[in-house]
C-alpha cells in the first residue's frame, strides 16, 4: 500500500525494501503468512544473506531505521519506483531509471496527465508514470500477454495504486487502444511500434499531446520516424541516454609507482628525496565503472499538434 | 486550468527553426511590442489573444511599421518544397570554393530586406543568383536551404513555456547560467528525489535560476509543499516566472530563510516543555504549510557549486528513508561529500553519477548521431537517508 502515500512506519500489507548492501536489496510484502510451493500456509520468514527475518515483526517499524536479522542487520526502506525497478521480478526486459526519467519529462507528464502505455511488461515504467500523474491523472496500460497483465494488476493493487491505473490485455498493433481523444501522452515499447502509431493518433487528445517510442535497434527507430511523419507528428527527435557511475576511491600507490625524477635536480639523491613517504602517494580518485551499460535503446519523441477542429 | 492563449504579461517562447527566445508580453494591452527574431523585427503584440501555435511573419498594408505582424497560419511551406523542381547535380566535382558562386553582395541582400521582401523571396533570389546551386547534389541543396531557413523562414512557433522547453532553452543559451544542469540530468533529479504529489520537498537552489523548483511545481500541480530554502535574500525565480503558473499551481511554494529557520528550531528545542511548540500549532490552520522541522521532508534537492557543508546540514531536514539529490557542475566537491556521508553513515544507496546524452538524426539512409553533443551535464550524488 505504501507506494501511494509516504508514511513513517510499516503497516500490514505494505511492500517494503530491505536493504542489506547495494548488491543485496529485497522487495517484500509485509503479511503474516505465505503459501509454500506445496500450497500450505506457513509463517512468513524471509531469508537474507545475514539470516532470517520474521516479516510480520516489521509492522510498526520505522522506515529508514535498522532491522535485525538472525545473523546481522539491514535497513528498512520506503518503496519508491526507483527501488522497485531495481528489485522487481523480471517477466520481460525492463526500462531503467535514466530512460524512465527522460520519458516522464519529455512526455510532459504531471499530476493530472492521462497516459497510454503499451506494453506493460514488468511494470517498471508504469510505477514511475503513476507517481508523476497521481492523484488526478490516469494510466491506461496494455500488454498482449494475459499473465503479465494479471500479475501487474495484482502488484498495482498490493501497492495501493489501483485507482490510478487500468491494465488490460490487448494487442495494440492489431486492435489499437479502444480510447478516443483521451490521452495527453502515449508510450510505445513494442517490437513494431510503427504499426501502432495510427492507433496512438486516435487515442491522443485532439487538443494535442506527446508520443514516445522505445526501440533497441536503429532500423526500428527509422521505420517509426517515417510513420510519425506520415501520420502528422511534429518536432520528431531521437535520443539516447546512459548513466555513468563513479566509484570514489582513496588510493595509496605502492612505492614502485613513485617516479621521483627531475631533469633539474643535480644528483640522484635529490631525486630520491621524498621517496618512501606515503603522503605523496595518496590521493582520492573518481573511478568510472570499468563495465557499464553501453546501450539500452533509442527514444523517439514527437508532438501531436492541436487539431484544426478544436476550439479554444 | 491550462490557459492556451497568448495573454498580456505572460511569457512565451518564440522559435524559428532551431532558434528559440524567451519573451514576456506587455503588461497592458494596446502597446506595440517589438522583438528581434534573428535579424527581423516582429511585433509580438499582434499575437495577443490568439492560441499558441504557428504564425506567419506578415507585412500589413495599413501599418507602416518596420516590424512584421504575426498571423496564425497552419500551412507551412518549406523552402525545399518551393524549389523542388530545380535541377541538381551528381556530385561536387565541379564546385570550387572560390567565394564567387553567390552573385548577390551583402548590400544587395540588405536592400532586398529593406524592400520588404519575404524570407522565401529572398532565398529564391539567393538561389537564382548562385552559380553553383543547380549543380549541387540534392542533399547538399537541402542542407543549404535548411541553413537559409534558419535565417529567413517566414514561420515562427509561439510556444507556451513548459519545463521541457525551458530546460532546453536555458541550457542552450548559456549552460553555466543554470550551472550546466542539462535537461536529462534534471529529469534524473526529479526521479531520484522521488518527486510526487502530496509530498513535502525542499530545494536549495544555488544557481539554476529556479529551474528545479519550477520543475517540481509543474509536476505536482498544486498538491503538496515545496520549501524553497535559501541563506539570504529571496531564492532565484527566473524559470518559475517564465512558467506562467497560476495561483493554484504556486500554492505549494514556500520560501524559508535557513537562518531564521535555525533560530526557530533552536528555540523549539530549548523550550521542549509541556507546551505545544508554536511551529506545530500552525498545523491546525488549514491553509498553513506543514511546519518545516528536522526529519520532516520527503525529498531534498541541493543544487550548487560547493555543496559539501550545506548538503550535510540540509539532510537533517530530511525524514528517515527520504531521498536526496545533490547536483554540482563539478565532480570534486561531490567526491568529498560522498566520502563524508559514507563516513558518517548518513545514507544508503549512495551513488555518484553523470548522465551521457546524445541526439540522433534519423532520415532514410541518412541516420547517424548528431555531429555536436554536450560533453557534460553535471554530476549527481543521490542517496536515501538512514538512521544508524
Amino acid at each position: 500500500m505504501s507506494f501511494a502515500k509516504t508514511k513513517d512506519a510499516v503497516e500490514e500489507g505494505d511492500t517494503v525494501i530491505i536493504y542489506v548492501n547495494p548488491q543485496a536489496m529485497y522487495a517484500i510484502q509485509v503479511k503474516p503468512l505465505i503459501t509454500t510451493k506445496k500450497g500450505d500456509m506457513v509463517e512468513n520468514i524471509f531469508q537474507t544473506a545475514y539470516g532470517a527475518l520474521k516479516v510480520q515483526e516489521l509492522v510498526g517499524k520505522k522506515f529508514g531505521h535498522k532491522v535485525q536479522f538472525s545473523r546481522g542487520w539491514g535497513y528498512l526502506l520506503h518503496p519508491t519506483p526507483e527501488l522497485w525497478t531495481l528489485n522487481l521480478l523480471h517477466r520481460t526486459q525492463i526500462l531503467y531509471t535514466p530512460d524512465i526519467s527522460l520519458i516522464v519529462m519529455q512526455l510532459d507528464l504531471k499530476a493530472g496527465s492521462i497516459v497510454v502505455e503499451s506494453g506493460t511488461g514488468s511494470g517498471s515504467l508504469s510505477h514511475a508514470i503513476i507517481r508523476a500523474i497521481a492523484p488526478t491523472g490516469h494510466l491506461h496500460t496494455f500488454d498482449f500477454h494475459q499473465q503479465r497483465v494479471e500479475i501487474v494488476t495484482k502488484e498495482f493493487f498490493d501497492h495501493g495504486l489501483e485507482m490510478f491505473v487500468t491494465a488490460k490485455q490487448r494487442d495494440a498493433c492489431k486492435d489499437g487502444f479502444d480510447l478516443e481523444d483521451t490521452a495527453d501522452a502515449v508510450f510505445l515499447d513494442l517490437p513494431n511500434p510503427w504499426l501502432a502509431i495510427s492507433h496512438a493518433v486516435k487515442a491522443l487528445k485532439n487538443s494535442g499531446g506527446r508520443i514516445c517510442t522505445f526501440s533497441p535497434c536503429i532500423e526500428q527507430t527509422q521505420k517509426t520516424c517515417e510513420a510519425l511523419v506520415a501520420n502528422g507528428f511534429k518536432c520528431i527527435e531521437t535520443m539516447e541516454c546512459l548513466q555513468r557511475e563513479f566509484q570514489v576511491k582513496n588510493i595509496t600507490l605502492p612505492d614502485v609507482d613513485d617516479y621521483n625524477f627531475s631533469f633539474s635536480h643535480t644528483t640522484d639523491k635529490d631525486c630520491e628525496e621524498g621517496k618512501g613517504k606515503k603522503e605523496g602517494r595518496k590521493f582520492r580518485a573518481l573511478l568510472p565503472a570499468l563495465q557499464m551499460a553501453g546501450h539500452t535503446g533509442y527514444l523517439t519523441f514527437a508532438t501531436w499538434p492541436r487539431q484544426s477542429n478544436v476550439q479554444i | 486550468m491550462d490557459v492556451n492563449l497568448i495573454l498580456n504579461d505572460h511569457f512565451v517562447l518564440v522559435q524559428r527553426k532551431s532558434q528559440m527566445s524567451l519573451h514576456q508580453l506587455p503588461k497592458k494591452e494596446g502597446k506595440q511590442w517589438t522583438i528581434k527574431v534573428g535579424r527581423d523585427l516582429v511585433d509580438l503584440s499582434t499575437a495577443l489573444g490568439k492560441p499558441h501555435g504557428t504564425f506567419k511573419l506578415s507585412r500589413s498594408e495599413e501599418n507602416e511599421s518596420k516590424a512584421f505582424a504575426l498571423v496564425p497560419s497552419s500551412d507551412v511551406v518549406e523552402m525545399k518544397e518551393k524549389l523542388k523542381d530545380l535541377n541538381s547535380g551528381e556530385n561536387n566535382k565541379e564546385i570550387w570554393d572560390d567565394g564567387r558562386s553567390q552573385q548577390l553582395k551583402k548590400e544587395d541582400i540588405e536592400e532586398l530586406r529593406g524592400q520588404g521582401l519575404t524570407g522565401s523571396e529572398i532565398v529564391s533570389q539567393l538561389v537564382e543568383n548562385s552559380k553553383t546551386f543547380q549543380i549541387k547534389t540534392e542533399f547538399s541543396q537541402e542542407k543549404y536551404l535548411n541553413k537559409k531557413e534558419e535565417k529567413y523562414s517566414e514561420w515562427v512557433e509561439i510556444l507556451k513555456p513548459n519545463i521541457r522547453h525551458l530546460a532546453k532553452y536555458f541550457h542552450s543559451q548559456d549552460p553555466m547560467q543554470i550551472l550546466n544542469l542539462r535537461p536529462d540530468t534534471l529529469a534524473m533529479i526529479m526521479s531520484l528525489a522521488n518527486i510526487k504529489s502530496n509530498g513535502k520537498f525542499g530545494v536549495f537552489d544555488g544557481g539554476c535560476q529556479g529551474l528545479v523548483t519550477a520543475a517540481i511545481l509543474d509536476r505536482i500541480q498544486g498538491f503538496g509543499t515545496v520549501w524553497n530554502l535559501c541563506l539570504k535574500g529571496t531564492p532565484q525565480k527566473r524559470v518559475i516566472q517564465a512558467m506562467n503558473f497560476n495561483p493554484e499551481q504556486l500554492k505549494p511554494l514556500k520560501n524559508a530563510n535557513l537562518r531564521k529557520l535555525k533560530e526557530s528550531l533552536i528555540k523549539e528545542e530549548n523550550e521542549n516543555g509541556d507546551e505545544v511548540p508554536a511551529a506545530k500549532m500552525i498545523k491546525l490552520d488549514e491553509d498553513a504549510p506543514p511546519p518545516l522541522e528536522f526529519g520532516s521532508l520527503d525529498g531534498l534537492v541541493v543544487v550548487c557549486r560547493r555543496p559539501n557543508a550545506i548538503a550535510k546540514e540540509l539532510v537533517k531536514l530530511l525524514a528517515p528513508s527520504g531521498n536526496f539529490v545533490i547536483f554540482c557542475p563539478y565532480s570534486e566537491p561531490l567526491c568529498e561529500t560522498y566520502t563524508d556521508f559514507r563516513e558518517c553513515n548518513l545514507a544508503v544507496n549512495l551513488k555518484l553519477t553523470e548522465a551521457w546524452f546524445r541526439l540522433h538524426q534519423v532520415l532514410p539512409l541518412r541516420t547517424h548521431p548528431e555531429v555536436n553533443m554536450s560533453g557534460s551535464g553535471g554530476y549527481i550524488l543521490s542517496g536515501i537517508k538512514v538512521v544508524s
